[in-house]
């Protein structure tokens, strides 16, 4: 076990080199000029060439790259070109919001998801199937802007309960935290059941039709006990799949709803750092995003052999 | 049981919620909603339109410019002996928010760094026209020009004036961008990115305390969040409220709206350095198919004017009331394309950033061109991109918007003279530099007021740019916050209080 996981920790280094040099070039594909963004409208040729010089920009390619990997093996992200304000800290604090974010809607997902899906597959073809399809259908099709409005408008305006943005360190203040929290993690948890409702009556399906659901059901085995534990049990597999996509996903940022609530997220620190050319912050928020999507899949990949026995190794 | 745990979790969360009301008003506490966060809080390196709202609470300028643009003293007041002299006096026994005094020896270190090149402060090319700046007394401060500037203190009203703690930029090295300590009337306590920007009062202030204690700037970049969070309550202030809101919101007796003229103008640039817009009758054909009023009733919900010139109204003593207001003439506008010996429809493209109120202009602007013998195109580019394509020239007519500045030379000198650095037109009019270059000499501001309105017919007849609208600042509170709003858009949270 040790084993495997030092070779699979081992194989994030080619990943992670491949991911750098991706990330780096990406970005200065992309037309535009990180100095002509930061000294807008006004600057003079002189004062952008002098910025130019200062950020390195001026040097060919394979140097920027080298230095700033070299930098990287130090442990150095670098500066943002934007406010100057140093790369890792700045990554490190929108990364915790994005975090709890998703963790909470993923069991917002999963509350609303797996019993949803479990009754579809068992009571196929019947009202309840078709109430909790439908319902699931509407989860995917509403934009998370309109809901998140929505819901600000119900829960902040018309009955006002829930601040309608904003968020609260947990260190700080736990209730502030939760109470910010609901409505950002209700509008994307909304949005991820849906899916992973789809996905739980697919797999609950097939393995209802399984011989060893009838075997235990002849058995008599009482139905929720069949249901939850002999059916269940085996169906979750391609769920985790799904979650762990989900959670890679999350963590990458979202963008649309950390912008509705305000939410200090990952997600608009990066798409605001691709808008402004702001080279070192783009390079490490994809850095960071891709070795989170790899430690998620490992993690993914160890559930599964907590759920099938079958599937550890040595 | 996860299932039983987690829906007493949700029910804990919701009684939280319930026990706790949402929009209690703090009257010592002010969050306000603001479009973006700043990039940075050091006025030397400022160059975004995103730090004007937050700008002169953490900074004071040395000189301070009223809503109706006049100048007075602020952390200094100036005697001017003759057009080339600037004898500013500090008031005594000031200090910056890190205890440091405000003596003639700081104001000069300021200056030093925006002048060096090496610093690269975007203040640099604004002082351009300063000799020298001599410490000339424990409190006096001489600023010699080369040449006559009649717009210098407007322009130290802004960020060339505003003074920072010489110990802290020291001290803090890289991280004053983020941590700034200066002379205004809150001080930074902490800036989370996206989050929020907390501040709070500064005791040693130069006009006393300010009434509220704490000020969190929050930015949210959609405009119907901002909107929404006002409504809620979860915010007291928000800037950049949308045109179409302001008849809704005004209708709400817990709101109050507030409009004023700003000092920017929307206009586009035409490439006069290539076809077809190098033949000064394609430009003006163009101009003659489009109506302002058109695009102020379309995009901009009849809020703000329209333009005619660079010149905006709010600055009452330059605006040319007697200029002429021609109607849309697709009639005419055809007849000089034939005169111009193009044959029509000339195909044109209209470049904008991709946000709505820009991409709206652009079909307005589409549909009243192609009625007259255009045939238009319209692309649509990033925001980052918009300044390259202007500096390369890669356009026929590209948006050009200007936030403005409170002193007619900053909304023209940088447009209109041949060298200016936001003269994208490649306009080439040795009688508009000259004017705008003699009306920054003269001192008299009725003088000064026919250079620039001069200037403006000529800039009319050459049509450089087509000018559309003079945008409203529009800002928006709850009705129980008194605040002072400024056509600049800048708040200044000195002056406000909750009733």
């Amino acid at each position: 076990m040790g084993r495997y996981l030092l070779g699979r920790l081992a194989s994030l280094l080619p990943i992670l080199f491949g991911t750098s040099l991706v990330a780096f070039l990406l970005i200065r594909l992309v037309p535009g000029d990180p100095a002509v963004a930061l000294l807008g409208m006004e600057a003079d040729d002189a004062a952008i060439a002098a910025l130019r010089a200062k950020l390195a920009l001026d040097q060919p390619l394979w140097m920027q790259y080298f230095s700033w990997a070299a930098a990287l093996l130090k442990g150095d992200f670098g500066r943002s070109i934007q406010g100057g304000r140093e790369v890792l800290p700045l990554l490190a604090s929108a990364l915790g919001p994005t975090a709890l974010l998703s963790a909470a809607a993923l069991a917002i997902s999963l509350v609303i998801a797996i019993p949803a899906g479990v009754i579809a597959a068992t009571r196929r073809n019947t009202a309840a199937d078709y109430v909790a399809s439908f319902v699931a259908l509407c989860g995917l099709s509403l934009p998370s802007f309109w809901l998140g409005i929505l819901l600000i408008l119900t829960f902040s305006i018309t009955f006002p309960i829930l601040p309608a943005s904003g968020y609260v360190s947990p260190l700080a203040d736990m209730g502030g935290f939760l109470r910010s929290l609901v409505l950002p993690a209700l509008t994307l948890g909304a949005a991820l059941a849906a899916s992973t409702m789809r996905m739980t009556r697919a797999s609950m399906l097939e393995v209802l039709r399984a011989d060893y659901v009838r075997t235990a059901r002849a058995k008599g085995i009482a139905p929720s006990r069949v249901i939850w534990r002999h059916a269940f049990g085996n169906a979750q597999i391609p769920i985790v799949t799904l979650l762990g996509i989900q959670m890679g996903q999350l963590l990458g940022g979202v963008v649309i709803t950390e912008t509705v609530f305000a939410w200090p997220g990952i997600g608009k620190l990066t798409v605001d750092a691709i808008f402004a050319r702001d080279y070192p912050v783009v390079q490490g928020a994809v850095l960071l995003t891709a070795t989170l999507f790899v430690l998620i899949n490992l993690a993914t990949d160890l559930i599964y052999t907590l759920i099938d026995p079958r599937m550890r190794v040595a | 049981m996860l299932r039983r745990t987690f829906c007493a979790g949700m029910g804990a969360i919701l009684a939280i919620g319930l026990a706790q009301p949402a929009a209690a008003q703090d009257k010592k506490a002010l969050t306000v909603g603001i479009v973006s966060d700043p990039v940075t809080l050091d006025p030397a390196q400022m160059a975004s339109f995103f730090e004007l709202s937050v700008q002169y609470n953490i900074h004071e300028p040395l000189v301070h410019m009223t809503p109706d643009l006049k100048i007075e003293p602020g952390l200094a007041s100036v005697a001017t002996p003759d057009p080339l002299t600037y004898v500013f006096t500090l008031k005594p026994n000031l200090t910056f928010h890190d205890g440091a005094p405000i003596d003639a020896a700081a104001v000069k270190a300021n200056f030093d760094r925006m002048l060096d090149p090496a610093v690269g402060s975007p203040r640099r090319s604004e002082l351009g026209p300063v000799d020298s700046v001599e410490v000339t007394g424990p409190l006096a401060v001489t600023i010699k020009l080369k040449s006559a500037y009649a717009p210098f203190l407007q322009v130290l009203a802004n960020r060339a004036g505003m003074m920072v703690s010489p110990a802290a930029l020291k001290s803090l090295g890289a991280d004053f961008a983020t941590k700034a300590v200066g002379a205004g009337p809150y001080k930074v306590v902490s800036w989370t990115k996206n989050s929020e920007l907390v501040l709070e009062r500064f005791p040693g202030y130069w006009r006393g305390p300010a009434p509220i204690e704490r000020v969190v700037f929050r930015p949210m970049a959609d405009e119907t969040v901002r909107v929404t969070n006002l409504r809620s309550g979860t915010v007291q202030l928000v800037d950049g409220v949308p045109a179409q809101t302001v008849g809704q919101l005004t209708r709400e007796a817990s709101l109050s709206v507030k409009q004023t003229d700003g000092l920017g103008f929307n206009a586009f640039s035409f490439n006069t350095t290539r076809s077809p817009f190098n033949d000064v009758k394609v430009r003006r054909a163009f101009a003659m198919a489009i109506d302002p009023t058109a695009v102020q009733k379309a995009v901009y919900f009849g809020t703000g004017a329209p333009a005619y010139g660079p010149i905006p109204p709010s600055i009452g003593w330059a605006y040319d009331k007697s200029a002429p207001r021609p109607k849309a003439d697709p009639a005419a506008a055809k007849k000089l394309l034939a005169d111009a010996g193009v044959t029509a429809p000339v195909a044109v493209s209209i470049t904008v950033t991709n946000s709505p109120a820009q991409v709206r202009t652009a079909e307005v602007l589409q549909a009243l061109a192609n009625q007259a013998g255009f045939k238009v195109d319209v692309k649509q580019i990033d925001a980052t991109s918009l300044i390259t394509v202007l500096r390369q020239k890669d356009f026929d007519l590209c948006m050009s918007p200007w936030s403005g500045r409170s002193d007619p030379d900053g909304n023209m000198f940088n447009y209109f003279t041949k060298t200016g650095p936001n003269n994208f037109a490649g306009y080439s009019s040795d009688a508009v530099t000259d004017l705008l270059v003699k009306a920054r000499g003269v001192p008299s501001q009725d003088e000064r007021a026919k250079l620039y309105n001069e200037a403006e017919k000529q800039i009319a007849a050459d049509a450089p740019m087509l000018f559309l609208t003079f945008p409203a600042t529009i800002q928006a509170s709850v009705a129980g916050l008194d605040w002072m709003q400024y056509p600049d858009g800048a708040l200044r949270l000195q002056f406000a209080k909750f009733k």
